[in-house]
Order: C-alpha cells, then structure tokens, then sequence
C-alpha cells in the first residue's frame, strides 16, 4: 500500500524523547536553552497567516524534528471537515515538513458550533465506518499518514458495542493509519470506566504504534466515584509511568512525547520527565537484548 | 437522523443548557466554558483588567451563548467579542464614558489581527522618487495586510498601555480626549503607532485606495496644517506600503515588488 503514497508519507519521530511546545516557552527554545529529542506543536495554534508564529516553528525546525499535533479537526464529529482547517493543515505540512503528524479519536463541534475540546464517541460500527472515511480524507488532504490518538472520557455510552481498544485496532485496519499511544489517557479512562489497562494497551497492534504521549492528571471525587481528569497540568504519577514501562515491554520503545498545557513548569522539569522516560525505555530494550 | 449524529446532537444540547449537568458531562461541561474564556483572556488583557476578572468572566459567557465558536481554531473565537463588547456598552442604561471599553477591545483584536497577518514585501520611501512627480496625485497604495486603524473618542492608546499587563498602573485621564492608533507589522515586531486625527483619515482612505490627491484632500479637512511629506514618509518608514502605482497590479504579482 505505501508504495503508490506521496514521498514523506509515512514518517518516525527520534527515539530520545520530545517535549510538547508551549508559547510560553518559545524564548528558551528560541535561545537554544532546551534539550529535547524533538518538539511537537499544536497545528492550530500555528494556523497564522504570517508573522512570528510560523517564523518560530521555521526557527525550531533547523535544531530538531518537528511533529505536528491537531486538537481542532473534529474527525468524529457529524459536520463534514472544515475545507478551511484541512487547506491550513496542508499548508504548515508543506512548510514545516514534519516527522509526525496526529490527530485525536473525538469530535469536538456540531451543527457548526465546536466546542474546542476533546468529546468522547459512541464505539459502534457506525462510528467506526464513519471516523475510517475521515481519516482517510485527512491523510489524502495533507498528504502524510496520520497518528491517531486515544482520548481521556467522562462518560460512556450505552449503545457502544465495541471496546475503545478495538476500536482503534479496526480504524488501522481499515485506514493505514498509525496510532498515537496516549498511556496517560489509557490510566484515565481505565479508572473512570473501570476496565484493566493493560488490556487496553495489550490489544493495541504495536506496529501501528507510531508516538507514545505521558502526561499529569487530576484525581477527583464526582458523586462519590473516582473521577480522574486529564489535566496536563502537573508531574506524571507513578501508576502512569509503570503503565508506560508495561507499553514499551509489550510493544518496543516508541518515540514519547512528554504533555504539559496548565500551570506550566519551567523547561528544567519538562527535561526532567523527558529523561525520565528515556531512562526507563533504554533499561527496558537492555533487558531485552541481554 | 443516524445514530451517531443522535448521540452528538443531544450531547451538543447539553454542553450549551445554562445548567450544568451532574457527573462525567460536568467536566466537560466546565471545560468548554473555560476553554472560550483562556482564548478570550489570551486576546483582551487590557479589557479584562479595566472591568475586572469577574465581569469580564461575566461578558464572556453573555457573549458565548449568543456568538459561538465557529471554528477549530480558537483564535477566530475572539473575532466578534470586540463588537459585543461595544454594542454592550452603547445601551441607553450604559455610562457613557463606558463607550471607551469597547474602542480598548476594538484595539486589543486589531493587535491579535496584526499578530497572524499574512506576510508581505514592503517598499522603502524611495519608490516614489521613480515615479515621476506628475503623476503623484493620481498614486493609489496598496497598504500592507497587517495594517489596522483604531480611532476613539477616548484615550485608547493610553488605556491600552497602561493596562496590557497586570504590571502598568498609569492613570489615565478618560476626558484627554480622541485618540488614534496604526498597526502594522513589517517584519515580526508588531508596530503600535499614536497618530493624528489628519494622518488617520489619509491612512483610511489610503486603506480605502482612493488617489493619494483624494486622501489629501480629506486629511487636510480634518486638519489644514496636515504635513503630507511628513506622513506619507512615515508610513513608508513603518513598512505599511507593500505597493504604491496609479493602477495597483492584481494581488499575487504584488510578491514580485521585492
């Protein structure tokens, strides 16, 4: 299949791990202060016409890969694909030429109204004919193989006939997809729809597995349930990072990126979560070899 | 209507009832409201702390139910809460002086405008010694894309400096009178310019692509001391003139000026 896809259609991320790019810290990165395998940005906060936001990622790109991750699409939402947002997608693909690009497994707007979050989908056959076709819209529309990324959910649905890991296995299948292996999210949604995560993380195919996210969450008590709540907004926990070091022993070591979007730590911390990752995935391939 | 697009309509209705509903939807019942007010408070710093975190939370969730987000990029969530904010002020039951809140937003999403702007050459004050005098009146310019003008009967400029980050603490004197202020970005630097009231109405119409003979005429009957060598100058020096010709060639060939 690959052989008739466009040049750069299917690309890695460094194996050293990367670090998410916020605003906040685009001087430090800009200075040459960080250390990081790689940076991923935010594509629709980069969507500028001109000016000094897609300068910086011109800037960036010289010292290290870039990916680029959506959060504003909607590909499970019920709106046909803005034509606007795939046209800015292409253009900074074109431009910046990244080693990944992803997007998220959601919906975020309908009736022409978006909600600019991440909202769970109903895992039916509907669902699933109906996310596989944008997909492959998406990936024709900018020309690359996209990563698709498992979400963090508070809610259920009833009519949902499939699991979420199933789910996504069947979106590779049917798209050539690669997925984007949130352990953060897999922790999250095993806690609030009480299922094992690693028969989540398990059932994923590990060749399709193209980038690894590690991120912070909120522990909450809603109603007298647990109620955890993906954050992004401190140090990842314990459980999180054993759940990681199960992902790499079950699926080999993936380009990781470390999260952080809220109450922003200075890069020093980011680094240090970023090594710590490092550190657990070269114990792990080691271990493996000796 | 299918099953999914059931499911997403109804969970839609949710999001936007005024109440917010009990367990997992609350979460993201909060998120989609504090998501419009991060972008809102990103965008209108100056506005937020003249009338304060709490009413400004206030405006933005007036604002949010009558004008939702239209796109994936949050940046265009921001586009028409500067006219809500004017039209909000402009009620007969309104202070008056209260009309200056929505001129500082006015500002405030010309700046966020200038800021994604697209990119273009810029000429130097010397084109127009290559075009023969004669024909300098009938000169039309084509300003460059990240040029905006905000004018106000209110000190806007000084409301705006003062108030941009929590750090300025000027007093501002609301009775100094009308201001007027150019945007433009030549390179990456944003270019935030007090001008006179003259030069405004010659930019304006300049903006407007009248003949440069036309904005003459209209800056010298706001101001007859107006010093057009001066300005048209100016404005070359600030980068804002990507073409000046008395017939503007179509967009797109403008990129062979440089």
């Amino acid at each position: 299949m690959s052989g008739s896809r466009p040049a750069g259609w299917n690309c890695d991320a460094p194996r050293a791990t990367g670090i998410g790019l916020r605003g906040a810290h685009h001087r430090d990165w800009l200075e040459g202060r960080g250390r990081a395998g790689w940076l991923e940005a935010h594509a629709e906060n980069y969507f500028a016409a001109g000016g000094a936001l897609p300068a910086i990622l011109d800037r960036l790109r010289c010292d290290r890969p870039l990916a680029l991750h959506g959060v504003g699409l909607s590909l499970g939402g019920i709106d046909p694909l803005a034509p606007s947002h795939l046209t800015a997608w292409r253009r900074l693909v074109d431009r910046h030429d990244p080693c990944v690009i992803s997007e998220h497994l959601c919906w975020g707007a309908n009736s022409g109204v978006h909600f600019n979050d991440l909202l769970p989908l109903p895992y039916t056959e509907e669902s699933l004919r109906h996310v596989a076709e944008r997909i492959t819209q998406f990936q024709d529309a900018v020309g690359r193989r996209v990563l698709i990324e498992n979400v963090s959910s508070y809610v259920r649905f009833a009519e949902s006939t499939l699991t979420e890991w199933e789910f996504l296995a069947e979106l590779v299948t049917l798209t050539d997809c690669g997925l984007l292996l949130d352990v953060n999210n897999v922790y999250v949604n095993a806690i609030n729809h009480h299922f094992e995560a690693c028969d989540f993380l398990n059932a994923l195919p590990s060749a399709a597995i193209g980038e690894i996210h590690l991120a912070g969450h909120a522990r909450t008590t809603v109603e007298g349930a647990t109620l955890c709540i993906d954050t992004h907004d401190r140090e990842i926990c314990a459980d999180v990072w054993a759940l990681y070091a199960h992902a790499v022993r079950r699926h080999g070591r993936k380009p990781t990126l470390i999260e952080w979007d809220a109450a922003l730590p200075s890069l020093a911390t980011l680094e240090a979560e970023a090594a710590r990752a490092d550190a657990i995935a070269y114990g792990i391939e080691r271990a493996t070899h000796d | 209507m299918t099953e999914l697009a059931a499911t997403q309509h109804a969970f839609a209705a949710e999001l936007l009832a005024t109440t917010r509903p009990a367990g997992g939807m609350g979460v993201y019942h909060d998120n989609h409201r504090a998501n419009v007010r991060q972008a809102l408070e990103l965008a209108y710093p100056a506005l937020r702390r003249l009338v304060g975190a709490q009413y400004f939370a206030q405006l933005v969730a007036q604002y949010r139910v009558g004008t939702p987000s239209r796109s994936g990029d949050l940046h265009h969530a921001g586009a028409g809460f500067a006219p809500f904010v004017h039209a909000h002020f402009s009620t007969p039951d309104a202070a008056a002086r209260y009309a200056c809140l929505g001129d500082v937003a006015a500002l405030e999403w010309a700046w966020q405008e200038v800021f994604v702007a697209e990119d273009a050459p810029t000429l130097e004050p010397n084109a127009l010694a290559s075009i023969a005098e004669s024909s300098w009146p009938a000169l039309r310019f084509r300003l460059h894309p990240a040029c905006r003008l905000v004018g106000s009967r209110y000190p806007i400029h000084a409301l705006w400096i003062a108030n941009r980050d929590a750090a300025g603490d000027a007093a501002v004197d609301l009775d100094a009178g009308a201001e007027y202020v150019f945007l433009t970005r030549p390179q990456h630097e944003i270019l935030v310019r007090r001008i006179t009231s003259a030069a405004f109405e010659f930019l304006r119409a300049l903006q407007a692509r009248t003949t440069l003979a036309e904005a003459t005429e209209r800056a010298c009957a706001v101001d007859s001391t107006f010093d057009l060598l001066a300005t048209l100058v100016d404005t070359f020096r600030a980068g804002a003139i990507t073409q000046c010709a008395t017939e503007l060639a179509p967009l797109g060939s403008a990129a062979q000026n440089t």
